[in-house]
């Protein structure tokens, strides 16, 4: 099992290769990753928590969840495109509560994540996002989605 | 007393202070002008200067530079506003920087991944003020030679959709032209431009590999804004999907990277190398390092001479 460092080590390059990486690591990583979401560094925070919702097994969804209560903008994004790789009822669980952001840009990406969700839950929350968001660039967003949704 | 009376007086002194044993270079840039290296007992490098309207200054170390005891520090002006430092590292390798008087003293870096016997005196020599030629006995006794010419360049328009939170885009340029510059290649900063492209700001990147880009790229990437076909665009912005440092990969015929908020200060440099055709490596002193450009172990980071050779061959380098 890879240790704390190992595993920090592997997700701090300037690119790398999330689903190779979700392989050689498994869900032994969890707790590592866990940990370095709790680090509160968003530049390995944000890494380890998409990694997590990649491995998407044993309590990937808790590290998901907690990235996506961070501080951080940049952590709260990689929650919101993490939270598509979960199973179903936790993907709708973070996606939902990262639509109600405060961020716009996280709004966003958490639209984009239910877009490929298929929950009527989510798309009744994008219709009223695309009529009520108070960001412009939200509310175009949002209509766009939820029309693509409602043709699925 | 004549200068040239006073500077030998203070070489004696110099020598007497600071050990027989450590050579004193002196240049003049113009002729009421000198500059003076040495490398201190304490195997830091110093430099003083004399100008004729105000004297001699204080000795300073220059740009945190160290070298063995006895190193003697090479200097060389290319013109009168420029200066070039060459010296063996402690460790072996062979280091240079520069002063310019638009821009001051830059940080210390290795020449091309060179190294010699330690306190090896390098010798440069400027045919003109556009070209160095380097020369020096390497560490298997062999003589080697390498040369710098300003007149390879790349040319980089810098769009932001956010700026860096960690480091700041004027030290990741900065970061880039050291480490281009002290391979004889220039980076021109053509244009800068604020772009407002919320939905592209959290950036879709796939799987980041060259020849393969998503919408979001594609679109991001059409907003090159009169940027030649030969030129790089460098897009900042807040993050990518999945979080990246940054990504190369861009359609054909928009050569262009994406640096996000969290980039280390060698981000732009490392993505700039594989726009021109570098790939990674498995070193950490080198700039190209796929281990994370923010564990870089011996700032500033190398380029080695195939990395050059490639970089200068790329289209995007005239």
């Amino acid at each position: 099992m890879a240790t704390l460092d190992e595993v920090r080590k592997e997700i701090d390059k300037d690119e790398l290769d999330y689903p190779e990486l979700a392989l050689a690591l498994g869900p032994g990583a969890l707790p590592q990753l866990q940990a370095l979401v709790a680090e509160d560094e968003p530049r390995i925070a944000s890494k380890a928590a998409y990694l997590a919702g990649l491995i998407s097994e044993g309590n990937a969804h808790d590290i998901v969840a907690m990235a996506a209560r961070s501080r951080h903008d940049v952590v709260r994004v990689a929650a919101a495109a993490a939270a598509a790789k979960l199973p179903a009822q936790h993907a709708v669980s973070v996606t939902s509560q990262l639509l109600s952001d405060s961020e716009a840009g996280v709004r966003i990406r958490a639209m984009k994540s239910a877009a490929a969700i298929d929950e009527p839950a989510l798309a009744a929350r994008m219709k009223t996002m695309s009529e009520q968001d108070k960001d412009p660039h939200v509310r175009s967003y949002a209509t766009g989605a939820y029309q693509k949704m409602r043709q699925q | 007393m004549g200068c040239g009376e006073r500077l030998g007086q203070l070489v004696q002194r110099l020598r007497r202070r600071r050990g027989a044993r450590s050579p004193i270079t002196a240049v003049a840039r113009n002729p009421n002008h000198l500059d003076l290296f040495v490398t201190g007992t304490d195997g830091k490098i110093y430099s003083t200067w004399w100008d004729q309207s105000v004297g001699w200054v204080n000795w300073f170390n220059v740009s945190g530079g160290a070298a063995a005891l006895g190193s003697e520090i090479t200097a060389i002006a290319r013109n009168p506003n420029h200066l070039d430092l060459f010296v063996t590292g402690t460790d072996s390798r062979i280091y240079s920087t520069w002063w310019d008087q638009s821009s001051g003293w830059a940080n210390w870096f290795n020449v091309s991944g060179g190294a010699a016997a330690l306190t090896s005196p390098i010798t440069p020599i400027a045919r003109n003020p556009d070209h160095l030629d380097l020369f020096v006995t390497g560490t298997d006794g062999r003589i080697y030679s390498t040369w710098w010419d300003q007149s390879e360049a790349v040319r980089v328009h810098v769009k932001v959709l956010s700026e860096p939170t960690t480091i700041s885009r004027a030290q990741m340029t900065q970061s880039m032209r050291d480490v281009y510059a002290g391979v004889g290649i220039d980076v021109v900063i053509a244009s800068e431009e604020t772009l407002n492209l919320p939905l592209l700001n959290d950036l879709d990147v796939g799987t980041c590999v060259v020849g393969s880009t998503t919408a979001e790229q594609n679109d991001l990437f059409g907003h090159r804004n009169n940027a030649g076909a030969n030129d790089i665009c460098v897009y900042f912005l807040r993050s990518t999907v999945p979080p990246l440092n940054g990504c190369a990969a861009h359609p054909d015929g928009r050569p262009a990277a994406v640096i996000t908020s969290v980039a280390s200060p060698w981000t732009m440099g490392h993505e700039c190398g594989h726009v021109l055709g570098l790939v990674h490596v498995n070193d950490n002193d080198r700039l190209m390092t796929g281990n994370g450009t923010w564990n870089i172990t011996n700032p500033p980071p190398d380029l080695i001479q195939s990395e050059i050779n490639t970089m200068i061959a790329s289209p995007l380098t005239s």
